[in-house]
């Protein structure tokens, strides 16, 4: 698969879709600074960062997924392509996610970039009161966005190729997220999303296999739909 | 006997050819219905100015005459102006999706069930479902309409006003009575409504969905225990409730999306598959 390939579809994806995780860690950025001005010490920075990495990409990979579905306008030419436009949506979908696993990446690296001795014992020593979460190392921690973020853009997916109206699906995503924030009691445990935030008394790494499974469930459950176009498409010509 | 009718115009004007103008003449002289006619014309093309600059000169410096009660529908149009918002109200809810009415209000529905158990709950559902209505409604962009769109005389601007305003009212008349927190409920829909309208013009309704919900989520943060009282909490918090400063920044984005609407071309280089 050439890299010209992959930029096209990068370009496709569009910039929204691409940086809307980086706009939430951003965002979430500057409440973690407002935060550490009215006090906050190392804890609040690391607490702050887990929020960002579990809450925010989550939701907003989650909600610039379902931007990319029927979004191409000149349906008769797609529709004459050899490549399955499930093939393509999915491209995009990735192309969206690496730019989530960047995302993260650099959030994760904060606590080393600043006041390293202080910020990485917060890290280390960072088990919020409640929550599941601990630190279990390096690749395992990376399930405190990853498991999330996988389940919020397959439901994004699943629900922009049924409804086929972004903004609609984008807010099917939202108030899932909201819904799991506010009611976190109605929530069943292994498919409960803020694990490492939230209060949650449950095995954190069944959660987070859980969530993943749920995941590729999610885009099984899309795949017959995702196979077609002609219904994808159909949408936005009519817009 | 043959009348030279159709020739006497022409004869009276001079320009008839030499011998048939003899020949009418003879006529004239022994048939008194046409010299009648003859004279008639002649009275007749004495009144007339020959056309030239003048005559419209003479068009464009005159009023036209008012109407009167001789043309009763076209006397109706005097109040043409008011009656245009129903006819665009209905053509604008035939190309608004019906998804838009649906999805808001189960949303909100579920919102208001919600709210039994966490009553801030209808207040942070709602900005979000009529940012996200909006966003919708608010794209410049949805090929192929637009281009039609621009090639009617309606303008833009009143399109676009008309389709939030629907939306608008729709979702507030499902979603503000379920509302705990109205006052603040309404400020933070305003804000992020306006918000999503004014990114929905100028980006398109992806861009917006992604703003609104982001923005959102940053304003539940700022909520959260995570920040103490401090000033940056104190203006968030008032920005987002329901003083007059909430809803001066809503109108001053709202207006700024208006005078937006109509003023790019169809085709940008967000939706077009190579960069314009």
């Amino acid at each position: 698969m050439s890299m010209r390939l992959w930029q096209y579809e990068v370009r496709r994806a569009g910039g929204a879709a691409l940086l809307a995780p980086a706009f939430a860690a951003g965002a979430g950025g500057l409440v973690i600074g407002a935060a550490v001005r009215s006090g906050g010490g190392a804890g609040t920075v690391s607490d702050g960062l887990r929020y960002i990495l579990e809450m925010a990409v989550p939701l907003a990979v989650g909600v610039a997924v379902t931007t990319l579905v029927g979004r191409d306008p000149v349906v008769e030419l797609q529709l004459t392509l050899p490549v399955a436009y499930r093939a393509t949506l999915l491209r995009r979908a990735a192309a969206t996610l690496a730019g989530a696993v960047a995302v993260a990446t650099a959030v994760e690296a904060v606590p080393w970039l600043g006041r390293p001795s202080a910020l990485r014992s917060a890290r280390l020593n960072g088990v919020a009161a409640g929550t599941g979460w601990s630190p279990h190392g390096l690749l395992t921690d990376q399930l405190v966005w990853a498991a999330p973020t996988l389940a919020m853009a397959a439901l994004g997916l699943l629900v922009a190729a049924m409804l086929r109206e972004p903004a609609a699906a984008g807010a099917v995503v939202a108030i899932v997220w909201l819904f799991q924030e506010l009611m976190p009691q109605r929530v069943p445990g292994p498919l409960y999303l803020f694990a490492s935030t939230g209060r949650f008394s449950g095995d954190w790494t069944a959660n987070r296999a859980s969530l993943t499974v749920a995941a590729v469930l999610l885009v099984a459950a899309a795949w017959p739909v995702l196979g077609r176009p002609s219904w994808l498409l159909s949408a936005a010509a009519a817009r | 006997m043959t009348h030279p009718s159709a020739d006497l115009p022409e004869f009276v004007a001079g320009t008839l050819p030499g011998d048939r103008m003899s020949t009418v003449e003879r006529h004239l002289a022994g048939c008194a219905r046409c010299a009648t006619d003859a004279a008639a014309w002649g009275a007749l093309s004495a009144g007339a100015e020959p056309p030239g600059p003048h005559i419209v000169v003479a068009a464009l410096q005159s009023r036209p005459t008012p109407l009167t009660g001789a043309l009763p529908r076209q006397s109706r149009l005097h109040g043409f102006r008011w009656r245009v918002p129903l006819p665009l109200a209905r053509a604008q809810l035939r190309l608004i999706p019906w998804l838009v009415w649906v999805s808001p209000a189960a949303a909100l529905v579920l919102g208001g069930v919600v709210s039994r158990h966490r009553p801030e709950a209808q207040s942070l559902v709602l900005p979000l479902v009529l940012a996200l209505s909006i966003a919708t409604v608010a794209d410049q962009d949805p090929a192929p309409v637009s281009d039609v769109v621009r090639a009617t005389p309606t303008s833009p601007r009143a399109v676009l006003l008309c389709r939030v305003l629907m939306v608008a009212v729709f979702d507030l008349v499902v979603g503000l009575p379920t509302a705990v927190d109205r006052g603040g409920g309404l400020g933070a829909a305003a804000v992020l409504a306006a918000l999503a309208m004014l990114t929905a013009v100028v980006r398109g309704a992806e861009t917006a969905a992604v703003v609104a919900v982001v923005v959102w989520a940053s304003r539940l943060a700022a909520d959260q225990d995570l920040i103490a009282p401090h000033p940056v909490r104190a203006v968030v918090v008032a920005l987002w409730g329901a003083g007059p400063w909430t809803f001066a920044v809503a109108f001053g984005l709202a207006v700024v999306a208006v005078a937006a609407a109509g003023r790019s071309e169809p085709v940008r280089g967000s939706r077009a598959t190579t960069p314009v």
